[in-house]
């Protein structure tokens, strides 16, 4: 079935409660509970008395943590439990706590306020409830240009955080803000290992966290591109779950290339009900601003919207969908080969510099973003308050930390968390959660990332195949067409819609809105917007994306 | 004479000391005194080469550049020429104008005679006085690997493990430089070497990370050279390289499409030891001519590389065991390598 998305209804507008739970917040002194409230949204929870939870489908030793004892009682053991959370509680000595899930599928923002702790599972809401100032951070800026997304603890505001993955916070008034990792990524386990046993214990362990996402008793929705990640999500399901799977996929028309003959082949290869959902342009702007809204920390991913609609469409057939997110981290996905060939040659920068800088560059020239032009779009002064040191080193700890001796290993740690933590994650929670919808992330539950770090590098990339043992754990679930197929990715038509259908949008939030901000040069601006680029990759759709993105989102924050 | 940094237009009085009267930037050449061009000139073709600052290139590009704008020139030598017969014709209906528009353009015609040979002497000093007046171009490609002997990569043991499923070969280091340069290997997923052992840090490894491959396609990129000529076929039929491993591609340039680059062939290559993979009618060309792929602007290189290798076995022809491209890599492409956002 081929559905045609219009614009609709904005997504502001959409019933929060549908969701068991909605977001939390609260400070560590007093506040204004309605103002808090009313700013996270239906079904909020502040912190008191009681914890503030925002979980779902976390279990501990087997079993459900679905009630506040259970909370309670787990607290002390955050480090066992697989799920997705964010929580906060008081202890008995009065101390405030807050926690997020070890690999980022719930978020928490927080700041200091004369000198007490404010937190919300919303930056905006927190902002807003607080009265935050709405200061932009330059390095935030620097490293969205670079990344897509904004790593780490920095938001886009300064003086307001993240909490990382895996981390608790403690505050108590007169000794100020403690920080923990209470989960941490494992090291690279010794290599010595049985390929097949690690296989075979890869297989069940799928099974296992997969038949625990599926909702009792009801359909359960799943995304499906048609590549091995997805695909093994939804076989997996289909086999395990009595009730129907309903697949997704998304076309943005028959003059854009896509996945489809790929997703229709896995779809009647494992039965699913599918649906191929098509998002023209113009659905596509209608959206724009209300998708970045739900955004915490901005995010250049030009998926963000289809992914949006996407939900917007599960939501009228199912209350938790499955997505293949996960598999290209954990396993040797594709962006491994071009960094062991720059790790191999170098950067093409023949400074005699130390080569370990020529691999943190590289890193982030991979995201295809604008890495390589961030001296030259953001306005000098803005560039210097950005940059006192240079973007690539705050990667540095992550390539020099001795638990993750191979370069893949090490490539693995930082993807997870980056890639995991700080952006796939956070973008399918806050997209999913306007329309009630559950995401659930096999792919990136805790046993899979800590199994994952088990597997030596040859089980994921051997010779110029991608995630090995992963093809190899579910051969018998998929058509050989699927496992053997390149990774194409999916293809979003950025340079075509910023020649026609967008390029208004574009001129009007770069010109008129973004030049505001004193960001960035007018002519880089300019020059984007004329689309007098030269050279062998101008990749100017991308960096559209990017700056409406950024533009959207500052507008969203009050900035 | 215009500043390459004020514009300022100076005439020749006012700029004598080699500096612009109004920025006081120096000059590096002065046409008045012997120079073969202004430095306008000058960067204009560093300009062509980079296009605009935004591909890396070497200064044999700008020689090569200098050097096409010149024969452009001489295009001129071509029309008068034609100009020249016409009024032959002209004049013996109107022997006084045909006689008078037959000297002019035949004497243009002479003084400018089409060459198929690059004529550009004086370019290394030309090119050494720009450097040292305005400093390296932003672009540039210094090549590093030359002046040291670079340690093989460390961490070859795990290397070993994975593969690329392409590679390019190229005949000469320089052009090896020129792809890592302006990261061909990393956007494209593509190893790079030229047989010579190029480059020293990583040939070994990479090398035999591709032997083990076999789902490899290989790419020879090379000048209308003997040895150039040979790569493709030596790759496939040498058991030292991909004989019987690999699909080996042709890419480079070949004699039969040198057209395009007359008035910027070179002199004969020495003489190889076997002429395999050479037809006797190329070889008769090379007898007497080269051509490099410095011809090229790299922009041009780049481009038309990367359609060869994402093309489909349709686009490929095959004759024993190369299999060749079938459109000319003298021909401009106007393909991008990718643009859409790629997710997923």
């Amino acid at each position: 079935m081929r559905i045609v998305a219009q614009p609709g209804a904005s997504f502001a507008t959409r019933d929060l409660r549908a969701r068991p739970c909605g977001r939390i917040g609260g400070a560590s002194g007093t506040l204004d509970p309605a103002r808090l409230r009313a700013a996270l949204g239906a079904g909020a929870q502040l912190v008191g008395d009681a914890m503030a939870i925002d979980a779902d489908a976390c279990r501990l030793d087997g079993a459900p943590v679905d009630t506040e004892a259970a909370w309670r009682a787990a607290t002390a053991r955050l480090a066992s439990i697989e799920g997705a959370f964010a929580i906060a509680w008081r202890a008995a000595d009065g101390a405030l706590h807050l926690a997020r899930d070890p690999i980022g599928h719930r978020s928490l923002y927080y700041a200091l306020v004369d000198g007490e702790l404010v937190f919300a599972s919303r930056l905006r809401a927190l902002v807003d409830a607080f009265d935050l100032p709405r200061r932009i951070d330059a390095r935030s800026v620097a490293a969205f240009l670079s990344y897509a997304y904004v790593p780490g603890r920095r938001t886009m505001l300064d003086g307001v955080f993240e909490v990382l993955p895996g981390e608790t916070l403690r505050f108590e008034r007169g000794r100020g803000l403690t920080r923990e990792m209470f989960w941490d990524l494992p090291a690279e386990a010794a290599h010595d290992a049985d390929d097949a046993g690690l296989i075979a214990e890869l297989r069940a362990e799928l099974e296992r966290t997969i038949a625990d996402m599926l909702p009792a008793g009801e359909p359960v929705c799943a995304s499906l591109s048609g590549g091995i990640d997805s695909s093994l999500v939804v076989a997996f399901a289909r086999r395990l779950h009595a009730h129907p799977v309903r697949t997704f996929s998304i076309t943005f028309g028959d003059a854009h290339r896509d996945e489809l003959a790929w997703s229709s082949m896995v779809a009647a290869h494992c039965g699913t009900e599918h649906r191929v959902v098509e998002l023209p342009a113009a659905t596509i702007a209608a959206h724009l601003d209300d998708t970045i809204a739900r955004m915490d920390k901005p995010n250049g991913d030009p998926l963000t919207v289809p992914n949006a609609l996407l939900f917007r469409e599960m939501a009228e057939h199912g209350r938790v969908a499955l997505n293949g997110e996960g598999g290209d981290p954990c396993f040797g996905g594709p962006k491994n080969l071009p960094m062991l060939l720059a790790e191999l040659y170098g950067d093409g920068n023949e400074t005699d510099d130390d080569p370990r800088d020529a691999r943190l560059r590289t890193y982030l020239r991979a995201h295809l973003k604008c890495f390589d032009e961030v001296q030259t779009m953001l306005a000098p002064e803005v560039y210097r308050a950005a940059c006192p040191t240079p973007l690539e080193r705050d990667l540095a700890p992550w390539f020099e930390d001795p638990r993750w001796s191979s370069f893949l290993g090490k490539l693995m740690a930082v993807n997870v968390r980056f890639k995991g933590g700080h952006h796939i994650l956070p973008k399918v929670d806050a997209l999913a959660a306007p329309f009630g919808v559950l995401p659930r992330s096999p792919l990136f539950a805790k046993a899979i990332v800590e199994l994952a770090f088990r597997l030596p590098s040859r089980l994921k990339l051997r010779g110029s195949t991608e995630k090995y043992a992963l093809k190899q754990a579910v051969a018998d679930l998929l058509p050989a067409a699927i496992l053997e197929r390149p990774k194409s990715g999916m293809l979003v038509p950025v340079e075509g819609w910023f020649q026609n259908e967008l390029l208004p949008l574009a001129r009007e939030r770069l010109l008129g809105g973004l030049a505001r901000h004193g960001l960035f040069r007018a002519d880089v601006l300019e020059q984007l917007v004329s689309g007098k680029m030269r050279g062998l990759r101008p990749r100017r759709g991308v960096k559209l994306w990017l700056l409406v993105t950024l533009e959207s989102h500052l507008r969203a924050l009050g900035c | 004479m215009k500043c390459i940094y004020c514009a300022h237009d100076a005439m020749y009085p006012d700029r004598a000391a080699g500096v612009c009267p109004n920025c006081k930037k120096g000059y590096a050449f002065e046409p008045r005194t012997g120079s073969a061009y202004s430095d306008m000139a000058f960067k204009s073709a560093i300009d062509a080469v980079s296009a605009n600052g935004t591909v890396r290139f070497l200064p044999e590009h700008v020689r090569y550049e200098l050097a096409r704008r010149k024969r452009r020139g001489r295009g001129t030598s071509n029309t008068c020429f034609t100009f020249a017969v016409g009024s032959v014709a002209l004049m013996l209906a109107a022997p006084l104008a045909g006689l008078v528009l037959s000297a002019v353009f035949g004497t243009i015609g002479l003084l400018a005679a089409p060459g198929a040979r690059l004529k550009l002497d004086g370019f290394q000093a030309d090119w050494s006085r720009w450097c040292s007046v305005h400093s390296d171009p932003p672009g540039l490609i210094k090549r590093r690997h030359t002046t040291k002997v670079a340690e093989p990569y460390r961490g070859g043991d795990e290397m070993q493990q994975y593969s690329f499923d392409r590679a390019v070969i190229c005949d000469r280091p320089e052009t090896v430089d020129l792809l890592l340069a302006n990261n061909f290997h990393f956007e494209n997923n593509c190893a790079v070497l030229s047989p010579d052992g190029y480059p020293p840090r990583a040939f070994d490894t990479v090398k035999a990370m591709l032997r083990q491959n076999p789902k490899l396609t290989v790419y020879a990129l090379h000048d209308a050279t003997f040895e150039g000529c040979r790569l493709a076929q030596m790759l496939a039929s040498s058991p030292d390289w991909f004989k019987g491993r690999a699909r080996v591609v042709e890419v480079g340039i070949r004699p039969g499409h040198t057209k395009r680059l007359r008035g910027l062939w070179t002199a004969p290559s020495s003489l190889p030891s076997e002429f395999s993979g050479i037809t006797d009618e190329e070889r008769k060309w090379l007898d007497a001519n080269s051509a490099e792929l410095f011809a090229i602007r790299p922009e041009q290189v780049i481009k038309r590389l990367f359609k060869a290798i994402t093309s489909d076995v349709d686009a490929l022809s095959r004759d024993a065991d190369v299999w060749t491209d079938k459109r000319s890599l003298a021909v401009e492409s106007q393909t991008s390598d990718g643009g859409d956002d790629a997710f997923g």
